[in-house]
């Protein structure tokens, strides 16, 4: 178990330094516009002395591996730069709003979970009946409809019946904690349903597969209640394969954090990097970028370990 | 000798061998099967063609290549870039401005944000333009960059699954953590990010959407191809001195083709998903050209209060297309592939 841990952290390890490498370049080398330019602005375009004294200062004179290795020595002691709009270390900007995008996509998750692991179960006891028809309906309806278009709905017609509207003041769980929870409410329940479409056929599937095993007819047969052997002794066994496409359904989670922390007015990492990326803020960006991909790594890699946890046999692969 | 002994038997006996059907009575018979075994998967297929010929897929293609070819040394850049969003002067017209009652920007400011009407069918926007004139246009964006991007990613996920699985060794080691680090990329941020810098349009979406779901689809494909690199025949194509390129081609890319246009159908659907999510937030084609997704943007919340139909329509018409993508996946994956059969 341990082996297989340290195995999946070392092979992860140059996924990470190949994405810091790709953001790196993408967002120093390639650039459209020089990134002297937009500090100075129209002022400042002509004067060389300005704009050496600025390239000392940034470390912009040295070579672009030198530049990378700086760079990095820096993020691995915790510094991801400073903004150039405002000169905020992006690191403390960061600290207050990861938790607030990594909450958000926790409560998306486990509503998607909580929703369609009893849905799909629902559809799989009543196979070819009426609600087995209808959840896998709806399934493919959440599918096919965008997260975003619940939420535009959910707020123009709140607003129109009941005159509700998303909160627009955010407080944190600490300040307030029910208000906090109001506002993540609303946001996670939609962002869960995109994945949930999924999800419930998944779970109805596996269902199926388990409840035509012996096992399961043998305890049915023994005279335990349904809802033990569907429960207890189905369920579990059930559940194996749905932890792996939680792990696929991850980066629709992250996206669903970015979209609906511009609808609901979430100051977390979403909303940072929509506004950085409309003032050309590269450090920021750049730093966004590689905290994104981290987190997905992190989780994917969570997921798996996981995964081996409620699955003996793939540690022995 | 034999062979004429044979034939000269069977002439006797009034068999005649079965004659090989030719290729358009194969292809209707096949798609009689295909609507008689699945027939929601049909139907969907039909709704996909009809919005083929609505978003102007094939003009579109024609007008892209005849000025490809009319301007072959760059001259005509501009042009090219404007060839899918304007709908004038092209040498073969677009569909979508013969059946909509207006231009997607031709705004009647005396009458914004009404109801449905006989003349305007679904309402007009707070500018006064037809909305259903403007879902007419944005059906273009809806099937035109989800069908270049996923041919842009599944181009790429076949090389890269080809040649990795070919080659094997270091050329598989590099190309598997390239790979790696292209699935640990979270998508939308990675496009917001490319797209908010470097300027988003029609190309730009379609490239950056296509190669970034190109080297994670290569899995699956390197994973057949590692089987097919294995049986008898690629084994004889290398005896009688086919080349690596001849093997690549002619021998395991058929093989893998099906996989090809079950990993491509399956795609669309989250392409137009993530179109319209880029559109909604700003980064997708610049206004006053109508996509679905930006028609539901933030912009118009306000005047989505007075005219709900605003907010509706778009989002049913993303609903449909990407319902009738994911349902033809569905279907030609049942059909096509007998292993996954009955695993839905």
């Amino acid at each position: 178990m341990q082996r297989y841990i340290i195995q999946r952290l070392i092979l992860s390890l140059p996924t990470i330094i190949g994405v810091s490498i790709l953001t790196f370049v993408g967002l120093r080398v390639v650039l459209p516009q020089d990134v002297i330019d937009t500090i100075v602005g129209e002022f400042g375009r002509n004067d060389p002395e300005l704009r050496k004294n600025l390239e000392e200062e940034l470390g912009l004179n040295a070579s672009i591996p030198k530049q990378y290795l700086t760079y990095m020595t820096g993020v691995l002691q915790g510094d991801l730069g400073e903004s150039l709009h405002n000169g905020r270390s992006v690191t403390s900007e960061l600290k207050r709003r990861v938790p607030i995008s990594v909450e958000l996509g926790l409560w998306a998750q486990l509503t998607a979970i909580g929703a369609s692991v009893p849905m799909g179960v629902w559809a799989a006891v009543k196979q070819d009946k009426f609600p087995d028809y209808g959840l896998r309906s709806l399934a493919i309806l959440l599918n096919a409809v965008p997260g975003f278009w619940i939420a535009v709905l959910v707020i123009t017609f709140g607003s129109i019946w009941f005159n509700w509207a998303p909160p627009i003041k955010f407080k944190t769980l600490t300040e307030d904690p029910i208000a906090h929870l109001k506002i993540m409410l609303t946001p996670a329940l939609i962002i869960g349903l995109t994945p949930s479409g999924g999800l419930i056929r998944l779970v109805r599937t596996q269902m199926l597969e388990v409840l035509r095993q012996d096992y399961v007819r043998t305890a049915h047969a023994k005279g335990l209640s349904s809802a033990t052997v569907f429960y207890k002794h189905a369920l579990r066994n059930a559940l194996i394969p749905v932890v792996t496409v939680v792990g696929v359904g991850l980066p629709g989670i992250i996206a669903g954090t970015v979209i609906f922390e511009q609808i609901f007015v979430i100051p977390g990492m979403g909303r940072y990097l929509v506004d950085s990326v409309n003032i050309r803020d590269y450090p920021v960006i750049q730093g966004l970028n590689l905290v994104f991909a981290t987190l997905l790594i992190v989780s994917v890699l969570l997921v798996d370990i996981s995964y081996s946890f409620l699955d003996p046999r793939i540690r022995y692969r | 000798m034999a062979v004429q002994e044979l034939g000269g038997i069977a002439e006797i006996e009034g068999w005649r061998p079965e004659r090989e059907r030719s290729f358009p009575a194969r292809f209707v018979l096949g798609l009689v099967n295909f609507a008689r075994r699945k027939p929601l998967g049909f139907t969907c297929g039909l709704i996909v063609l009809a919005l083929i010929i609505v978003g102007d897929l094939v003009p579109a293609t024609g007008n892209f290549l005849y000025h490809v070819a009319g301007t072959p040394f760059g001259g005509g850049y501009d042009s090219v870039s404007t060839a899918l969003t304007s709908a004038e002067g092209k040498p073969i017209p677009y569909v979508a401005s013969f059946i909509a009652r207006d231009r997607y920007d031709q705004n009647h400011l005396r009458e914004r944000l009404q109801g449905p009407s006989s003349k305007y069918l679904l309402g007009t926007d707070e500018l006064g333009r037809d909305i259903l004139s403007r879902l007419l246009y944005g059906a273009r964006v809806s099937i035109i960059v989800p069908f270049g991007a996923v041919l842009i990613s599944e181009a790429m996920a076949a090389s890269i699954g080809i040649m990795s699985a070919y080659y094997g060794g270091w050329v598989d080691k590099i190309f598997q953590r390239v790979v790696d680090i292209f699935q640990a990329l979270p998508g939308l941020v990675v496009l917001i990010t490319i797209l908010g810098i470097f300027g988003s349009g029609l190309w730009q979406l379609i490239a950056v959407i296509g190669v970034l779901g190109g080297p994670p689809g290569s899995r699956i494909i390197r994973g057949q191809v590692l089987s097919i690199m294995a049986s008898p025949y690629i084994e004889a194509g290398r005896v009688i001195g086919a080349g690596d390129r001849r093997i690549m081609m002619t021998y395991v890319l058929p093989n893998v083709m099906a996989l090809i246009i079950l990993g491509s159908t399956i795609r669309l659907g989250g392409v137009v998903l993530l179109e319209a999510s880029l559109s909604f937030l700003g980064y997708g084609l610049p206004p006053p050209f109508p996509s679905w997704g930006q028609m539901l943007s933030l912009q118009g919340r306000e005047y989505m209060r007075s005219a709900p139909g605003l907010a509706i329509y778009p989002g049913i018409a993303i609903g449909i297309v990407v319902f009738s993508y994911n349902l033809l996946g569905d279907a030609l994956r049942d059909v096509l592939d007998p292993r996954l059969r009955g695993s839905r």
